[in-house]
């Protein structure tokens, strides 16, 4: 399964996400493979700092050859998750058009919403070449019980594309996890950032069927 | 033979689609930069308003707005306009 973290607005939470679900997968046993196709190379960052082995593979691959090459090594891998780039669209549609699943986070801020109309655009048309493909947005670093956390799915219900019920959370263990080279799942299995993680890959495993 | 062939070419046309479409794609304009543009030429020295709504009726008109492909202060500067015109 290739699932791609797309959104055009950067902060959304790509990066996180993506670090995080790889992270929830591997702890499954499964055999994960992380392309990091945003030019930042955070998550290749992130895998350069970090002290233990690495749970899954990190691979950069900025570059808008992802659907020509990805499905090759797709074979090696039970999943292979992108972590798309911002801003760049040849390098967005390429990592669109690579996978099964698409998921789009989206924080509940008015920026967020406006700019995910763009990554929605390119969705439904990368749709029309892949029928089988699916896609889902998230909602990325609620804010508690914000207005706008309430809103925010209602706004999104608009882009007549599936919403997750699971989400992320705006909890300070994200970055904590992300500045050591760890993910949620190993800093606290049994925390609630990692019952997001979890509860989001549960649902994902649901839309991919 | 031949039928072999055409079941290598279909996938490899689709593929070219797909290809295209990666690297021609038309890329939306920048959503913010041009109507912050002509914001700022059409009036020169600039004024804030602020109001109150309720909640619904903001989420509602944030949302259509998006939908649009248009900018709350776009709109509602177009109101302002019009409604200027017709009542001075």
């Amino acid at each position: 399964m290739i699932l791609a973290v797309v959104n055009q607005k950067g902060g959304a939470g790509k990066t996180t996400i993506a670090l995080n679900l790889a992270a929830a997968m591997a702890a499954q046993g499964k055999r994960v493979l992380l392309i990091d196709a945003d030019p930042q190379q955070t998550a290749q960052d992130w895998a350069a700092i970090r002290q233990e082995p690495l749970p899954f593979q990190v691979i950069g691959l900025a570059k808008p050859v992802l659907h020509r090459d990805l499905p090759a090594m797709s074979a090696d891998y039970d999943s292979i998750i992108i972590d798309g780039a911002p801003r760049s669209y040849e390098v967005a549609r390429s990592a669109i058009a690579a996978a099964d699943i698409v998921l789009i986070p989206v924080q509940p801020s008015g920026a967020d919403f406006w700019a995910s109309r763009e990554t929605v655009n390119l969705v439904k048309e990368s749709h029309g070449f892949k029928e089988t493909q699916k896609s889902a947005f998230v909602v990325s670093r609620r804010i508690g019980r914000s207005v706008l956390s309430r809103e925010i799915g209602d706004a999104l219900a608009e882009f007549a594309l599936p919403i997750l019920t699971a989400s992320t959370t705006q909890r300070v263990i994200y970055a904590d996890a992300m500045t050591a080279g760890r993910t949620v799942i190993e800093q606290q299995p049994d925390g609630p950032a990692a019952d997001e993680v979890r509860a989001i890959l549960a649902e994902l495993e649901e839309v991919a069927t | 033979m031949s039928s072999k062939r055409t079941g290598f070419k279909l996938p490899a046309r689709e593929t070219q689609d797909v290809q295209g479409w990666v690297e021609e794609g038309a890329a939306p304009a920048e959503p913010t930069a041009a109507p912050k543009a002509s914001a700022r030429a059409a009036g020169g020295k600039q004024a804030r308003l602020t109001i109150d709504l309720p909640q619904q009726l903001h989420a509602r008109f944030k949302a259509a707005c998006a939908i649009n492909q248009t900018r709350m202060v776009e709109e509602v500067t177009r109101f302002i306009e019009d409604w200027t015109q017709k009542h001075s």
